[in-house]
């Protein structure tokens, strides 16, 4: 008879805590050394009393035991030695009684070969019905592309088999013959095993290597279509039988090849997600979250019945089948220094022993698997912190026997020591009279009691397995931040942020909540009360190891805010004060600027615009600032103010300031969410309006934004363009907020979608980072740029907005380097100098890279020749052949190279001028450097001259192009880069920002960025250790030698590779080097002018580079 | 009285002002009453008491003094059996109840019901009419009654099961565990549910709380003042037993509906303590208040050891100031009331220890709390209710305490 299954919401996989179990290993009642289902269930008291809700039961089927129970003797019996089906039936009743669910083994890709299906197989005839039940072939050359999993012992997934005269098929052992699943009676006896545990009430099963069901010749044999068509018809099966049961895939693929084993919600319930695993170590070890959010980034969504399994350990080996190769040398390096903790393709040690049994580390993992999407599983023992036994073989050492007190073997069983199926651990840090449950259960504060307590908190929210999960990208990528959230069958919200500092140090954050504004954090373990989010960044201070679950919740009623008395309207408008100014009601803002508004504005300007962020001339004094033009927006209710800002020097600049006014709860909510934004109050003891700006609301960024869905009138001010591909009103509606990462402009985001960029700082025209990006997405068809979909214009042509896709990002390419540089420091920090420096990029020569540099600097070297790809691909697309004249590709003339020259010349002068009268003000120790760069004054002239003596068709082609571009103006996003910001040096003019120059003034603006990035990491690093820093001056040189070499490579490659377009792109080799060092010289001076004015700390990187470039010369 | 977020609650009308049952979409509704054995001429009592109460109201009247042979009915009334045994009759309704009524509605395609408890006949017309009016017109769900009682009466649902109710739930009815109740048909449903998980349990007759059921439902609950009524004595069990039986239950319930009240935030409204009442130095209530605190002072010494398993140091403190302090000035504040109380809850959650000598070793505690109340409200209805709306603010204002005691429940701790 059928029972039915224990659950009744058909979803309880989402909210379930799995928990792993061998029976061998838990507790053994018989007193015969090995583990069995009644001594299981004894401890089930003790599982229900730890939290978790379903058991996952390793094999306890008749085995050999050759492969821990996955060699399957007979698919529905128990194995002797761990009891009869009468005590599995009665732990499955005990579990069901305890609301815990029981999950099983499905291993139906193999049998042991003791199975009788395959004795019966390779004693009957070639071609008959019982040798058909497994994959037999009388070669072992075809399915050659299979690679072959248990490397340590295996060499080939053929084995001769004596008796049948065939080679035998098995992607495991050899002792493990894979079934034949072309074979329909194969399939009839899986269903038929299956159906024998489900009928009797079994909740789950697991299904074992999944992907290699199916083979086929001239495939990888995992993953094919046949395998999918076998999973679907044993799904189906269970479907038409049973309710509310659970498939859960082992499927050890990346997460876009799992993907396919949900299927549409039709094949697998769960699947385990196998990288991300290892990368949660990893970043761990590196103090890093791109580990984390990179693998997250590559794992698609699922359909909404299925859900991922994460995990921390398993019964296994700490898998790294699924990282790269250097991944994986990193991984062996950080934790498994004895070879003997490797096993196959991984790490065969326990959750504790891996992270040197800090208990912090312990805490921390445990905290990312239990807010994780996905449902956790925890191996047995982990909750205490058990450790391994690395001596035991294959992967035994994670598999011994349970510690349940300090009596004799662990409390496990009462047998002599010598009987037990594996030795328990004794040493005198894991061993079990250290680590053991009786112990952790009488003290309140051990790992035991903290898991209990996780699991019991965790249970409570049901955002933790149902929820969304959105990464927050603060700057500092020691701290990974999430929000998880879930609107609930009641309609409610469940959001948390979970934030986790991954570094053995303290840390700050400051985290972009402005969607959350008004929102109050709880902190959930202690139902602790945080400030209230308001738009800005929140502020966080994690200690090492650290990790904080906040709740958003709606912000508790606060007592109402004072209020200002009200003299009358006219007084209001006459006296009014920043800040605590009384005025009339109701008021727009239309009808505010009409009346007395501009006088009221020009007192309130000057302080407002000093206190912002986007405003760019701090430095200077604002002589007047008054409104010159202001454009109306859904009716009078906002106004985009023109500023013109005078300065005392004389000098004027104009801003766009968009302006609204609002009163009664609307005033109060800005008060709470955005009181930086608020110029002044209004209000009176009734309303208490305030003026503010407007992007703050989400009604003026609806507003701005419906521009582009609305058809412009004759006459009107603001004129909306957009790409042919886009259409706006696919964003009609969308939640808005305002990015809090800008600076000199404010950022509009549109849910994930799009951004719009408004330009704070106005200039008559087009601007350059709307026209290229324009150019680049739509007629270029550029995909490495955050693609433009639309603009907004004042109808004299200033451009006003930049509507562009949204770039989901992990910090930008500048943090990225920095955050590599440090780790390349620490990994050479004591070694000797390195055999070489390498040389410089060069056209003239292709230069080696030392291996020092090959082997400390692995990630910067694909970054950069990545950077290098992109860089390249970019400027094809900007010579794309067009009839536009703004963008077509020119040869460089000798007017061109004459008017480099005398500008490079002028830089030259300007700088070494500025540099001498500088000279007594600029730090001791680079006197010495500074005076030898101005008596190289020749030198460098003599780089300017070079170009004018050259014949100009060798200089390549002239485009249009980045302008301003370094690390900072890349994203690091998916593994790759995104390249940002085509506005250009935002001190030249427009005129000049869009002329056209030669590719090399961006590699060379790339080039100094490495410099840079180099340099100003090894004086962070070397700030703290002093000592260090002569010893690493020489290794800073390598790392920005080789990462630069690397970059010009992969870029000339790439220019290379593209045929004749990129033939005449770049200038010959010889014309090539003259160039580029002529344009390093250009940019080194800038910076020397740059850091001689604002940062004499930094002075040294542009003098050192200045000095490369004159030793070259002479 | 704070306010709930989830469940709609709010005091009816007084009794003058409840309007008759006219509506003629509410008369065609049939309404289940079922009726606890009242005999014969009580029978009569209450039909023709529902028949003034419910004009035209098409009523099915469930009595298991009608024999299956005897059912009749009239153009608006008709009477029936209990087909599946008579209800439990006791001082409350328990699960049993709730599931015979969930039946009967079914049966009798009735849309709502009033589950009427023993000695019901003591229910006045204007107190039916005002519980049926509301579930009949009001969109309510749940009508659970409010009676006229004395200072000393319902102390357990004063001192515990209203404050609980009221702060974890959000649902302030003041006798959350009924004897009259009035459901809409989904809340019948929900609480046979309710009464079929329980159906397993250890107690032979297990309770049912259904303010919390209405509450995680989101269902609407109203209060309703319905006047005077015989409140029936829970037979022989003494208060230890009566106490370890309806406290084990709602620490039960609270237990199982814990991902909820963790969730759900109630706004507070603190209650302002008013000063104790200087009783005479020779009144009754004084000679028991001595008493009850000599009490007190005895069961401190006796399970100190006890209560330091379940209380934190703080309230051991305060009790131990409590069992010192002489009868004139013995008073267990509302806030160190409700934290023991939390503590307990916690306590039975985690099986700090075994769950029935928990919850006998609460007895004394909820007498000090009892002994309190003597003092404030000196016999006197106004300062009794101000002293039970004050314990019941406590409760939501330590909220956050057992909040947070739940989630991280290290013994270590102020």
């Amino acid at each position: 008879m059928k029972k039915p299954c224990s659950a009744t919401d058909p979803l309880w996989y989402k909210d379930a805590i799995i928990y792993e179990i061998h029976v061998r290993a838990f507790a053994d009642s018989n007193d015969d050394g090995i583990g069995d289902f009644q001594g299981l269930i004894s401890k089930l008291d003790y599982l229900q009393d730890l939290g978790v809700t379903c058991l996952w039961v390793l094999p306890f089927f008749p085995s050999p035991l050759r492969d821990d129970g996955y060699d399957i003797a007979n698919y529905t019996n128990v194995n002797p030695s761990y009891g009869t089906i009468e005590d599995f039936k009665q732990f499955l009743d005990e579990a069901h009684a305890r609301n815990m669910q029981v999950m099983i083994e499905l291993v139906i890709n193999h049998t042991s070969d003791q199975h009788p299906w395959f004795q019966r197989a390779r004693h009957a005839p070639k071609g008959s019905p019982e040798r058909d039940y497994y994959v037999w072939s009388d070669t072992d050359q075809i399915y050659k592309d299979a690679r072959i999993i248990f490397t340590d012992t295996e060499k080939s997934n053929w084995t001769w088999d004596e008796e049948a005269q065939q080679y035998y098929w098995h992607r495991f052992f050899s002792h493990q013959p894979d079934l034949n699943f072309d074979n329909p009676a194969v399939m009839e006896e899986v269903l038929k095993a299956m159906r024998f545990w489900l009928d009797m009430g079994v909740d789950a099963m697991r299904m074992d290597a999944i992907p290699y069901l199916v083979e086929r010749d001239g495939t990888n044999c995992e993953n094919l279509p046949e395998t999918h068509a076998a999973i679907k018809a044993i799904r189906a099966a269970i479907d038409e039988g049973y309710e509310n049961r659970l498939v859960l895939a082992e499927a050890n693929q990346w997460p876009a090849d799992v993907r396919p084993y949900f299927g549409d919600g039709d094949e697998c319930h769960m699947a385990f997600h196998f990288p991300l695993m290892p990368r949660m170590y990893m970043a761990l070890r590196q103090e890093d979250r791109l580990p984390i959010t990179d693998i997250m980034a590559q794992t698609p969504g699922i359909p909404d019945n299925c859900q991922w399994g994460l995990f921390l350990r398993n019964h296994d080996e700490l898998t790294l089948e699924m990282v790269t190769d250097d991944e994986r040398d990193y991984m062996y390096m950080a934790y498994s220094a004895d070879p003997r903790m490797r096993v196959n393709v991984g790490i065969r040690r326990r959750l504790a022993p891996l992270l040197d049994n800090n208990r912090r580390r312990i805490e921390l993992m445990n905290s990312l698997l239990l807010s994780f999407p996905g449902t956790p599983i925890m191996y047995y023992g982990d909750e205490l912190g058990m450790g391994d036994n690395i001596y035991l073989g294959d992967r035994n050492g994670v598999r011994t026997p349970m510690q349940w007190n300090s009596d004799r073997n662990a409390g496990f069983s009462k047998a002599v020591p010598a009987r037990l199926y594996f030795p328990v651990i004794m040493d005198p840090v894991w061993g079990y009279q250290a680590i053991n449950v009786e112990a952790q259960q009488s003290d309140p504060s051990s790992l035991l009691h903290w898991t209990r307590n996780m699991i019991a908190l965790r249970k409570l929210f049901q955002v933790f397995g149902r929820g969304t999960l959105e990464f927050l990208h603060p700057e500092n990528r020691k701290v990974l931040a999430y929000i998880r959230d879930l609107q609930r069958e009641d309609g409610s919200p469940e959001t948390v942020l979970c934030v986790a500092n991954l570094s053995r140090f303290a840390q700050p954050v400051a985290l972009d909540l402005a969607k959350f504004a008004g929102r109050q954090p709880v902190e959930m373990l202690g139902y602790v009360a945080f400030p209230e989010i308001t738009d800005q960044p929140y502020p966080l201070t994690l200690a090492p190891y650290s990790f904080f679950w906040l709740e958003l919740q709606p912000a508790a009623p606060k007592p109402e805010a004072p209020t200002i008395e009200s003299p009358t309207e006219n007084e209001a408008l006459a006296g009014i004060a920043p800040n605590s100014a009384p005025a009339s009601h109701p008021l727009s803002i239309g009808s505010l600027l009409e009346g007395g508004g501009h006088e009221l504005l020009q007192q309130l300007l000057p302080n407002y615009l000093e206190q912002q962020r986007w405003f760019g001339s701090k430095s200077r004094k604002i002589r007047s600032a008054v409104v010159g033009a202001s454009m109306a927006l859904a009716g009078d209710e906002y106004s985009i103010a023109l500023i013109d800002v005078t300065y005392d020097n004389g000098s004027a600049e104009r801003y766009q300031l968009p302006l609204s006014i609002a009163a009664g709860d609307s005033a109060e909510a800005l008060r709470k969410s955005s009181p930086k934004a608020i110029l002044a109050t209004l209000g009176d003891a009734t309303n208490g309006s305030v003026l503010y700006d407007a992007t703050a609301s989400e009604g003026f960024r609806q507003a701005l934004f419906g521009v582009f869905t609305t058809s412009t009138k004759d006459g009107a001010t603001i004129l909306a363009t957009h790409s042919p591909v886009f259409n706006p009103t696919s964003l009609t509606g969308t939640e808005s907020r305002v990015g809090s990462a800008e600076q000199s402009n404010t950022s509009l985001l549109f849910d994930q979608k799009a951004i719009l960029k408004l330009f704070r700082r106005l200039e008559p025209g087009e601007n350059p980072d709307v026209e290229i990006s324009r150019f680049l997405t739509d007629v270029a068809h550029f995909d490495r740029i955050p693609a433009y979909l639309g603009e907004l214009h004042h109808n004299d042509g200033t451009t006003l907005a930049f509507l562009q896709a949204f770039a989901a990002n992990e910090g930008d390419g500048w943090s990225w380097f920095s955050e590599e540089l440090i780790r390349f420091y620490e990994s050479v920090a004591n070694s000797p100098q390195p055999a070489s420096y390498g040389k410089p990029a060069s056209f003239l020569a292709e230069a080696e890279i030392p291996q020092d540099a090959q082997e400390h600097a692995g990630f910067s070297l694909e970054a950069a020749a990545l950077i290098g790809t992109r860089t390249a691909q970019m400027h094809l697309a900007l010579a794309t052949p067009t009839d536009d004249i703004a963008f077509s590709a020119e040869p460089t003339s000798t007017e061109d190279l004459t008017r480099d020259s005398a500008r490079i010349r002028e830089q030259v002068e300007q700088a070494l001028g500025a540099l001498k009268r500088n000279l007594a003000t600029i730090p001791d120790d680079l006197v010495d450097r500074a005076a030898l760069l101005l008596s190289r004054r020749s030198d460098l002239l003599q780089r300017t001259r070079a170009l004018a003596t050259d014949a100009p068709a060798a200089f390549g082609e002239r485009i249009r192009i980045h302008g301003d571009y370094h690390l900072g103006q890349l994203l690091h996003a998916k593994s790759d880069f995104l390249i940002v910001d085509f506005e250009g040096e935002p001190a030249r003019s427009l005129e000049e920002r869009r002329q056209k120059h030669s590719p090399l003034k961006d590699v060379a603006g790339m080039l100094r960025s490495f410099s840079y990035a180099s340099r100003s990491t090894l004086d962070r690093y070397t700030q703290r250790r002093p000592e260090q820093s002569g010893a690493l001056a020489g290794w800073a040189s390598l790392w920005e030698n080789a990462v630069s070499v690397k970059f010009l490579q992969a870029y000339r490659e790439t220019i290379h590779g593209a045929g004749v377009q990129g033939a005449s792109l770049l200038p010959k080799p010889p014309q090539a080097e003259t160039l580029l060092h002529a344009l390093l010289l250009e940019k080194s001076l800038y910076e020397l002018l740059y850091e001689l004015n604002n940062r004499p700390d930094w002075l040294h990187i542009p003098l050192s580079g200045l000095l490369a470039l004159a030793r070259d010369t002479a | 009285m704070s306010s709930s977020p989830i469940a709609d609650i709010s005091n009816a009308s007084p009794l003058e002002t409840a309007p008759a049952v006219r509506s003629t979409d509410s008369s065609r509704a049939t309404l289940l009453i079922c009726l606890p054995s009242l005999g014969i001429d009580g029978l009569q009592t209450m039909q023709d008491r529902i028949g003034a109460a419910l004009p035209g109201q098409s009523v099915v009247l469930a009595s298991p003094d009608v024999l299956p042979d005897n059912e009749s009915s009239t153009e608006h009334l008709r009477l029936v059996g209990y087909p599946a045994g008579p209800p439990h009759a006791s001082w409350t309704l328990v699960a049993s109840d709730f599931l015979t009524a969930a039946d009967l509605a079914r049966e009798h395609n009735a849309s709502a019901l009033m589950l009427l408890g023993a000695e019901a006949d003591s229910l006045s017309s204007a107190g039916l009419q005002a519980l049926a009016t509301c579930i009949l017109n009001q969109r309510v769900d749940l009508a659970l009654p409010r009676y006229k009682t004395g200072p000393h009466d319902a102390l357990v649902s004063s001192a515990l099961l209203y404050p609980l109710t009221n702060a974890l739930f959000g649902v302030g009815t003041h006798l959350p565990l009924p004897l009259d109740a009035a459901l809409s048909l989904r809340m019948a449903e929900r609480l046979a549910a309710a009464a079929r998980r329980l159906g397993n349990g250890a107690q032979s007759t297990p309770l049912v709380w259904p303010a919390a059921e209405a509450s995680v439902s989101s269902f609407v609950v109203r209060e309703i003042e319905v006047g005077e009524r015989t409140l029936p004595h829970p037979g022989d069990a003494d208060l230890n037993s009566l106490l370890a039986e309806v406290a084990g239950s709602l620490f039960t319930d609270i237990e199982a509906k814990a991902p909820f009240w963790q969730r759900s935030r109630s706004s507070i409204s603190a209650v302002q303590a008013s000063e104790p009442v200087l009783l005479g130095s020779e009144t009754e209530e004084l000679a028991e208040v001595r008493a009850m605190a000599e009490s007190f002072r005895s069961a401190y010494l006796n399970l100190q050891e006890i209560w330091s398993l379940v209380l934190p140091p703080q309230s051991l403190l305060a009790l131990k100031k409590l069992s010192l302090a002489p009868p004139e000035s013995f008073l267990m504040p509302p806030d160190l009331w409700a934290r023991v109380v939390y503590d307990f809850v916690l306590a039975y959650h985690l099986r700090t220890i075994n769950r029935g000598h928990l919850l006998g070793a609460l007895t004394p505690l909820y007498l000090a709390w009892v002994t309190s109340h003597l003092r404030r409200s000196a016999g006197d209805a106004a300062l009794s209710s101000r002293h039970v709306e004050e314990t019941a603010s406590a409760f939501s204002t330590e909220k956050p305490y057992v909040v947070a005691r739940w989630r991280w429940p290290d013994r270590f701790n102020p």
